[in-house]
């Protein structure tokens, strides 16, 4: 697996993303607030 | 602590003679703290500062100190000499030095410490070669601090008169802290040469934390004094102050001022240490000359991106503190007159990354290496110049009233949208992820790795950075535009992160990535072109241009008030100046600091110079 890129970009990436959403979504709630505006 | 000293002695044969020395130092330490810890400065002659004592029961409580209320007249005027243009003037001219004798010697200390780890003695010699320059601007600094100190108590009385009843205290650790750091910096340098080697080295170099230590001290206690006239602490609702300097000293705005002064600092010392290098770059002679000046010129454009990689955030930190202690003031700043000069503080951002950037690019021709990575720059210039385009659009534009009905309103249909802050933290984002992408690039055009996950590494090394800016702008866009001010606020804080994030696993994973790495060929210092000299020059003008541009508008803010809110300013220059005029000011203060900086240069050559007088001389 590791000599195929194409593969290994496509599970970091997903990987990467969902630790951004997490990020995102941990320090929003931080500020009592979501990750998605509910008005 | 026997058993201790006694592994010492047979550690470094050379410690025995150093423990009486150490042994005096900790008890000057000791004898400094048990005499100063609780003692109280008694307060001078009565002034201008209304100090009143309240009866309680069983005697008078300590003083309290009221802001006086002034008129114009209590203002003394020196014929053909504007009182505020001429503090003004010198108050940045005094900081200017103070930045330059702060920072080179924190640049000085990296360098002498990554000399000591890589027993490179060429971080050593350039180290000291700094140093050097600072003796003499350590003596600008003292001598515009005197001016400016003589300006205040002749121009300004009443104001320095409370200022110096609040903060007694600290002014007068200030001048004690000002000795230390003199000692400090005289030791430091005029024991270089003597402190070499082994234990003494290491000693010579905690001579430098010492001066560091102080000399950041003695910033953060005046960094007090300017922000209690920002945001005031330690005052009752009347504005009377009972004598609690600490509360004054700790106010609100201190510690986001501290902060980003402390990172400007680091930066600003490599800017100029960079322009110094790209002076003595243009006017060498001789080919090991150049390459000497071009690995210095490297080294100081390092350490000045690595700083202003996280100075912008330091400066979001400190807008959002002033919005947070007032909104009035907040909007005051950026969302008045004051906002327009923001533009001009965006392009300048730009212009200092666009020119680090630029030195980044023009020195990869010193490696043959380097041709493999060239096709990428474009595509780096276009997104930086593109984030510094969104950088500095403002959101409304300056008008007539046959261009505003073209216009059908204040705003640009297209443009307006990039005009506000989610746009800008975005751009600014992009532009800082871009720049550590340039220096990468930098960092590998003379290498080859060798590890077998290359391929890998590169798929991973493209996928953070391809989720990191795609979470920038979810973050901006979406929460920029599609919600209300409360999420457009906080989601800049996951933005900051993603990007600080994106820049420790990318510079981690490229240093596992290169261990071992072959070079291609040996780097050819003095291969760069002049014009990267003139970039490093423009970074330094850039730094100080914008550090006078926003030392006025952190001034300004305070508007009719030498203390907000609480001691009114009277003189007749109490009203904020149109920009142009702000501006103008500020440029002077530019090109005077900039001259006084060459001469500086100027002298360090002058130093160096002989010149032969055979028959000047009597023989013996």
């Amino acid at each position: 697996m590791m000599n195929n890129a194409p593969l290994l970009f496509v599970i970091t990436l997903v990987a990467c993303a969902l630790l951004f959403l997490g990020l995102d979504m941990a320090v929003m709630k931080l500020n009592g607030l979501t990750l998605l505006y509910h008005p | 602590m026997r058993g201790l000293l006694a592994r010492c002695v047979a550690l470094h044969p050379g410690f025995a003679r150093w423990r009486w020395a150490l042994s005096g130092l900790v008890a000057l330490a000791l004898a400094a703290f048990v005499l100063g810890a609780p003692g109280e400065v008694q307060a001078g002659a009565s002034d201008n500062a209304i100090e009143a004592t309240q009866p309680v029961a069983g005697g008078l409580a300590p003083a309290v100190i009221a802001p006086p209320e002034l008129t114009a007249a209590d203002y003394p005027s020196i014929t053909g000499v504007n009182s505020r243009v001429t503090v003004w003037l010198v108050a940045q001219l005094h900081l200017w030095f103070a930045a330059f004798v702060l920072a080179v010697p924190i640049f000085v200390f990296i360098i002498e410490a990554i000399g000591m780890k890589t027993r490179d003695k060429r971080y050593d010699d350039m180290a000291y070669e700094f140093i050097k320059i600072s003796i003499t601007a350590y003596s600008l600094t003292a001598i515009l601090g005197g001016l400016l100190l003589f300006s205040l108590i002749v121009l300004y009385p009443h104001l320095f008169s409370y200022l110096s009843r609040v903060f007694g205290e600290s002014m007068f650790y200030y001048a004690l802290l000002f000795f230390a750091e003199s000692a400090a910096l005289y030791l430091y340098y005029y024991g270089w040469q003597w402190l070499q080697g082994g234990f003494r080295k290491w000693l010579h170099l905690t001579l430098g934390l010492v001066l560091n230590a102080v000399g950041t001290t003695l910033m953060f206690l005046a960094n007090g004094w300017v922000t209690f006239m920002m945001s005031p602490a330690g005052l009752d609702p009347a504005g009377l102050f009972a004598g609690d300097t600490w509360a004054a000293m700790h106010n609100y705005l201190w510690n986001p001022i501290n902060l980003h002064r402390f990172i400007a600092n680091i930066a600003y010392g490599g800017s100029i240490v960079g322009a110094y290098a790209a002076f003595r770059f243009l006017s060498a002679t001789r080919p090991e000359e150049r390459a000497h000046y071009d690995w210095m010129g490297y080294n100081a454009n390092f350490i000045a991106i690595l700083a202003l990689l996280p100075l912008p955030f330091a400066g979001y930190y400190l807008a959002a503190e002033i919005y947070a202690y007032s909104q009035q003031m907040g909007i005051t700043l950026m969302g008045g007159i004051f906002a327009w000069l923001f533009i001009i503080q965006a392009v300048l951002i730009g212009t200092l990354f666009l020119s680090a950037n630029y030195y980044l690019w023009c020195g990869m021709g010193r490696s043959d290496g380097a041709v493999r990575y060239n096709r990428y720059i474009k595509y780096l210039a276009i997104a930086i110049i593109g984030s510094f385009l969104v950088w500095f659009t403002p959101h409304t534009l300056v008008l007539t009233n046959e261009e505003l009905k073209a216009l059908g309103g204040p705003y640009h249909k297209y443009l307006g949208p990039l005009g506000i802050m989610p746009a800008k933290n975005t751009a600014v984002n992009v532009m800082i992820l871009f720049t550590a992408l340039s220096f990468l690039f930098y960092r590998r055009s003379n290498r080859i790795a060798t590890v077998a996950w290359v391929k890998a590494g590169n798929a991973a090394q493209l996928a953070l950075y391809t989720a990191g800016i795609a979470n920038l702008l979810f973050l901006g866009i979406y929460h920029g535009y599609f919600t209300n001010t409360v999420y457009k606020v906080a989601a800049s804080i996951p933005q900051v992160m993603t990007t600080l994030l994106i820049i420790v696993v990318s510079i981690t994973l490229d240093s596992v990535m290169y261990r071992g790495a072959r070079e291609v060929a040996p780097l050819n210092w003095g291969r760069v072109p002049n014009r990267a000299q003139y970039a490093l020059f423009l970074l330094a003008v850039a730094f100080t241009w914008l550090m006078g541009l926003m030392g006025y508008i952190r001034s300004g803010i305070r508007q009719h008030w030498h203390v907000t809110d609480v001691f009114r300013d009277a003189s007749p220059d109490a009203y904020t100046p149109t920009l142009g005029y702000a501006a103008n000011v500020v440029s002077m203060g530019t090109v005077l600091f900039m001259a006084l900086v060459i001469f500086v240069f100027w002298l360090s050559q002058v130093s160096s110079r002989k010149t032969p007088n055979a028959g000047f001389w009597k023989a013996h």
